[in-house]
């Protein structure tokens, strides 16, 4: 019968991972992106030293020379700024995801669980943001404020937390009417844990899922940004790289072309992780 | 002889699981004879639905039927393709769900969904269709059609859309109705109107019924040939007679054993109120009022009265079930007491302490002495919780017990629910729907609590496991001197295990007394049609299983019955 012990405790992310290990859009996507990752901490390793310094003539196609990606305008080597970037491409990338989340997850949660009045007014000021022309925003923020990393992640994070605040008070409003909730109530746990250890951990999956693909559209969104000149000119990031060679887009294009690619696969990996995962914690779409 | 009109050989349906394919009907033979009533019987998970939808050529994309045939008007079904299959569906065999909130589309008037059908298989125009489709609707016994044909199903309560599923799946005057489940979720009187349509109709069109059921109640009532599914495979298969009265196979018996009875007490009334000391009530309960705002617009609200002034008591050790359909606010009263919902008026004393006067942390605390065991043993536990941490929850929010002797009790409350302890690592949806209902349990006594209530406790549960779960609730009630507040629709489970009664109908307590004297001389009319409406094995045997013979007049349904 079905009392048979069982003995083996599987938790629904041990299940989750199972499925996401059979996808192998995901699992390409996943290897792809640890690669990036390894090349952003490991590169300044193998690259060491000034990626901003002129080692060559510029205009040198890739592969001449010695240089695998040639040099830029400047004649810097673009395979050292390339690697030196990605680990400011993917910082700034998981950083203001990680704003937007925190912001999304604050506002929706309390919204979600405490109705009423509250979530009128977050409601309302979420729609707010969500309103406001998001890339001349941020622009307004970095202009006014600097053009620092960290005020470009606050930037970032600030104008794309609506979707994570939306799509937590949603899974709020569903969860909280779900009859463990009342066991919780019943069983002496405060609102606070009831937010945060009852209501939170399974309202996350589609949160994470959001969470992965807000990573690639912040790295996007940098980029953009770097392209219109609004970055620090210190830091070599993908986007800065674009930018500043963005003139020279018809002598050179292998200049703009190659950083473009970077930011193109690497975002394209993470949407790929983030499809995964979203198939994997779905659990209409684990047909067991 | 004839050649039956449906007839199904030896057929296997399989699903794709992760691990290979899954045998989900194994070998099901059976046969289906022009006009009569056949009741496929078994769990949750025998398969019975999995061979109503093989017939249908509706079986989830992962699945397949991997052998067999089907043979319905000389042709069979599994070698069909898609265009044959749809002209036969909905035609020549058509289908009611289980869900009426979710088996009509609610984007479309429901005139237009039965007029659809018509259209699409009798060829029949725009008016002409709509002009059928009222009819249909007045068939259904569905009041004023004109009007109702243009209504939108959530603009019908449950038991009208059912009947309008009923009047889409007899459009085409089809020769075979398969029915899955299709009162589970209605309320007894409903589902007591519902029945007597679909035989009505069935007779008059002289269509063959495909019952598909977990409820013996009902299969008594309704079938004139009876197949008993168990893992799927067929276990039984005779007359409703002969499987109720002399079932051969062990599942069958323990299946019938296990219906709660409802047997009209007389005698055998060994708790009759005499003169047993009056001890006081540990719960009671006066003048008890929710309301709930239903909507604003512009500033004006709109009240619903969901419990208006009622009163009872419990007395310790004893349980008073709450009766009523849904709706009727049953549930709503039980979680005031419990101050899970926002209560208007009224006093609750529970073991001394007046439970409306609480606030903050004081409140917090007083939810030691009452705790809930709810239906839905999916819904009811934290998915990401291990078992043992779910019963642990009230022990860290409210008990006394110092932290080091918590897992001890844990362990402890296990065992007292016939669960392992190596069991409390397991996540809850690696177990049973019993098991689960046993955690649920288990939480509820953590906190050693004055009053337990059970909201529909053994509802969501197939008939064997639910008797199993009544059995520990009831022994735990004599070891540990427990107190029940037991709220149930059912009252063949209300007669087994409660002291009193209390009869709920639209947030009034419309009868209340000892269990006796309300289920056996039930005072009031309400109390009387709900007694009436629940199918029952006891009755339909008195009867002699063949109702239906007895009132046809006509001779329409010429049943093959071989007693």
């Amino acid at each position: 019968m079905s009392d048979q012990p069982i003995t083996r405790a599987r938790s629904p992310f041990s299940e989750a991972f199972e499925m996401f290990r059979r996808n192998h859009a995901a699992m390409a996507g996943l290897v792809v992106l640890v690669a990036i990752v390894a090349t952003a901490i490991l590169g300044p390793i193998i690259y060491p030293g000034d990626p901003f310094s002129m080692v060559w003539a510029p205009f040198t196609p890739p592969g001449q020379d010695g240089y695998l990606l040639g040099t830029d305008y400047l004649g810097r080597d673009l395979l050292s700024l390339l690697v030196h970037g990605a680990k400011v491409s993917l910082t700034v990338g998981l950083a203001a995801a990680f704003v937007t989340v925190t912001i999304g997850i604050t506002v929706g949660a309390l919204a979600g669980f405490y109705r009423g009045i509250v979530e009128e007014a977050l409601m309302r000021l979420t729609e707010f943001f969500q309103v406001l022309p998001t890339l001349l925003f941020s622009m307004v923020i970095v202009a006014l404020f600097g053009a620092s990393l960290p005020m470009i992640t606050f930037a970032i994070g600030v104008v794309s937390w609506p979707a994570v605040a939306r799509i937590t008070r949603a899974e709020f409003l569903r969860i909280r009417e779900l009859e463990y909730v009342t066991a919780a109530r019943a069983g002496g746990v405060r609102n606070v844990g009831l937010i945060f250890r009852v209501i939170l951990p399974n309202a996350l999956p589609p949160i994470v899922v959001q969470a992965a693909l807000m990573v690639g559209s912040a790295i996007l969104f940098e980029a953009g940004l770097s392209f219109l000149g609004l970055t620090d000119p210190n830091v070599a990031s993908w986007g800065q790289i674009i930018g500043s060679n963005r003139e020279y887009i018809l002598d050179a294009s292998y200049t703009v072309t190659v950083p473009g690619v970077a930011i193109f696969i690497t975002v394209l990996a993470i949407s790929l992780v983030g499809d995964g995962l979203n198939d994997a914690l779905n659990p209409k779409l684990r047909q067991r | 002889m004839t050649a039956p009109l449906l007839s199904l050989e030896n057929v296997r349906v399989e699903l794709g699981a992760l691990k290979g394919m899954l045998a989900v009907v194994d070998d099901l033979s059976f046969q289906l004879e022009a006009g009569e009533t056949l009741s496929i019987v078994g769990e949750s998970g025998s398969g019975k639905s999995m061979a109503a939808l093989a017939i249908m050529g509706l079986l989830p994309t992962i699945g397949r039927i991997a052998q067999g045939s089907i043979r319905f008007a000389g042709r069979d079904l599994t070698k069909l393709d898609d265009a044959a299959l749809r002209s036969i569906r909905g035609n020549q065999i058509g289908m009611i769900f289980q869900e009426p909130m979710t088996s009509l589309n609610p984007v479309y008037k429901v005139g237009e969904q039965i007029a659809e059908v018509l259209r699409h298989h009798q060829g029949l125009s725009h008016s002409d269709a709509w002009a059928r489709a009222v009819e249909l609707l007045d068939a259904v016994r569905i009041p004023d059609p004109k009007r109702r044909a243009g209504s939108y199903p959530h603009e019908m309560s449950g038991g009208q859309r059912q009947r309008v599923m009923i009047a889409v799946a007899l459009a085409c005057r089809p020769k075979i109705l398969i029915a899955d489940e299709p009162t589970t979720a209605l309320d007894v009187t409903v589902q007591a109107e519902i029945f007597e349509l679909m035989r009505e109709l069935a007779r008059e069109i002289g269509t063959a019924t495909i019952l598909i059921t977990h409820d013996m109640g009902v299969v008594a009532e309704m079938a004139d040939h009876v197949v008993v599914m168990f893992r799927g495979k067929k276990v039984e298969d005779g007359t409703v007679g002969d499987v109720i009265d002399r079932p051969s196979h062990p599942y069958t018996k323990s299946l019938i054993a296990a219906v709660p009875h409802l047997t009209t007490e007389t005698a055998t009334v060994s708790i009759s109120p005499t003169k047993e000391e009056t001890s006081t009530p540990i719960l009671s309960v006066h003048d008890l009022r929710v309301e709930f705002n239903v909507k604003k617009r512009f500033g004006r609200r709109e009240i619903f009265t969901a419990v208006n002034g009622i009163s009872f008591d419990v007395e310790r050790g004893k349980t008073l079930a709450l009766v009523g359909e849904s709706g009727s606010g049953k549930t709503t009263a039980a979680l005031a007491v419990a101050r899970l919902v926002t209560v208007q008026a009224g006093q609750v004393t529970l073991d001394g302490t007046d439970m409306l006067a609480l606030h903050g942390e004081d409140l917090r605390r007083a939810r030691a002495k009452v705790q809930v065991i709810f239906q839905d043993p999916y819904s009811s536990l934290n998915p990401r919780l291990r078992a043992g941490a779910i019963v642990r929850e009230p022990l860290d929010g409210l008990g006394t017990l110092p932290e080091a002797e918590r897992d001890d009790r844990v362990a402890d409350l296990f065992e007292q629910v016939g669960l392992g302890k190596d069991q409390m690592r397991l996540f809850p949806h690696q177990f049973s729907g019993g098991q689960r209902q046993r955690i649920s349990i288990a939480r509820a006594l953590a906190t050693n609590p004055a009053l337990i209530i059970c909201d529909e406790a053994v509802s969501a549960l197939d008939v064997i496991i639910q008797a199993q779960i009544l059995d520990l609730l009831r022994d735990l009630q004599k070891s540990l001197g427990l107190t029940y507040l037991f709220i149930s629709h059912d009252l063949g489970v209300v007669q087994q295990m409660c002291d009193k009664v209390a009869v709920m109908y639209m947030g009034n307590i419309v009868e209340y007394g000892d269990r006796y004297a309300v289920l056996s001389t039930p005072q009031m009319e309400y109390t009387r049609q709900l007694l009436a409406a629940v199918p029952s094995v006891d009755r339909a045997r008195e009867r002699g299983f063949h109702k239906k013979e007895q009132d046809d007049a006509t001779g329409l349904g010429q049943l093959p019955v071989k007693t």
